[in-house]
């Protein structure tokens, strides 16, 4: 008989420590959360009067002329894994130049009207079908958006020595050269 | 039967009448028990996706907001004592360059002293306050009672270049607890017997 209370008194108690149990349980919740963030990059050209490409992903591309306006900004955006970068290269994609004439591209700093790990402008460039990198060591960053916002571009035409013309001559040509600027990783 | 006995039983026989005529005019007690009651829940019980994006280039990433879950609580509590619900990163680590808050809406269902409402800043640190002053209440168990809770994931854009990418997606948990408000040591019933 007194086996049975024992029995009986500890299923009680028993039912008791559960309860409790569980209701410390409901007194906290959990949320998951997953949070992503994808490497990217892209570039747009802004405040140049040439005829230039929509904003694209990777690139933004551009035409030259001889008579047109020699300055532009290029803004762009990056996210990088820990420890890589992003370059923009630059390259003649399309149109034809006499040899007797270089394009040269002066490649300003940015300008500060963005914020985080900006690139580093190379020494002025002239531009050749091969793509060259103007701005390296891109982190992450961003560096607003128009005129005004990025690196400053300043591209200028140049007869080489010995030619046997001035680029005055050359205006009734309608020279144009189209150029690809592109932002990729580094390595 | 000698007069002895006789005696003796007599004397039971008037201990039972007493006992019996005690027994007749019963009186009915009700021990009435309200216990202490503090649970807590979310609705959608899922977890919360968030992804960064770039919208244009030389824009910084948008912000990310996630309003879609609710926190739901039941409390009594007893007279002069309040309750209240802080909230920390428990495991994982938040995306460095970045800031994650929780701003915490005054519940409009249910019924009850359902406290005040803040907005934090979530750290792997500390604890903090989302809701403090829950009395005796509740928030409704259905759709969109209760506390809505909006997660807002933004560039911290001084320390912008501590962006990293997350190689794949980078998992956190977030714990909301409901605790006595004086301290905070967890709530522990006092009609149950302690540990």
């Amino acid at each position: 008989m007194s086996r049975t209370y024992y029995i009986l008194i500890f299923c009680i108690l028993l039912s008791v420590r559960l309860g409790y149990v569980s209701a410390q349980d409901n007194n906290t919740v959990k949320i998951p959360i997953q949070m992503t963030i994808q490497p990217m990059a892209s570039l747009s050209l802004a405040g140049s009067e040439n005829s230039l490409s929509s904003n694209q992903i990777k690139g933004a591309s551009q035409i030259l002329r001889l008579n047109s306006k020699g300055q532009f900004w290029i803004n762009y955006s990056s996210v990088v894994d820990n420890n890589t970068f992003n370059n923009i290269c630059v390259n003649i994609v399309s149109g034809d130049v006499p040899a007797e004439i270089a394009i040269k591209l002066k490649i300003g700093s940015d300008v500060g009207a963005g914020m985080g790990k900006v690139g580093k402008p190379s020494a002025p460039i002239y531009l050749s079908i091969q793509p060259q990198a103007i701005i390296t060591e891109i982190g992450s960053c961003f560096t607003g958006t128009g005129p005004n916002k990025g690196h400053l571009l300043t591209y200028s035409w140049e007869l080489q020595p010995g030619a046997n013309f001035d680029l005055k001559s050359l205006e009734s040509q309608n020279i144009e050269v189209g150029v690809m600027y592109t932002i990729s990783s580094g390595e | 039967m000698n007069t002895c006995t006789k005696f003796i039983l007599a004397l039971c026989v008037s201990l039972l009448s007493t006992s019996l005529v005690a027994q007749i005019p019963v009186s009915d007690i009700f021990n009435i028990v309200i216990n202490n009651i503090c649970i807590i829940r979310t609705l959608p019980a899922t977890t919360i996706t968030m992804n960064m994006t770039v919208p244009q280039a030389g824009k910084p990433v948008a912000t990310v907001v996630n309003a879609n879950t609710y926190l739901q609580l039941t409390s009594i509590a007893p007279l002069n004592e309040t309750r209240k619900v802080s909230t920390i990163i428990s495991t994982g680590t938040r995306p460095s360059g970045t800031t994650l808050t929780l701003a915490v809406s005054p519940c409009t269902s249910g019924a009850g002293a359902l406290g005040n409402t803040y907005t934090i800043v979530l750290t792997m640190e500390s604890s903090q306050t989302i809701i403090d002053g829950i009395g005796s209440c509740y928030t409704g168990i259905a759709t969109a009672n209760g506390y809505k809770m909006t997660y807002t994931w933004a560039a911290d854009i001084p320390n912008y270049s501590l962006i990293n990418a997350t190689s794949g997606s980078n998992p956190i948990t977030i714990t909301h607890t409901i605790s006595l408000a004086s301290e905070d040591s967890p709530w522990i019933d006092p009609l149950l017997p302690s540990r």
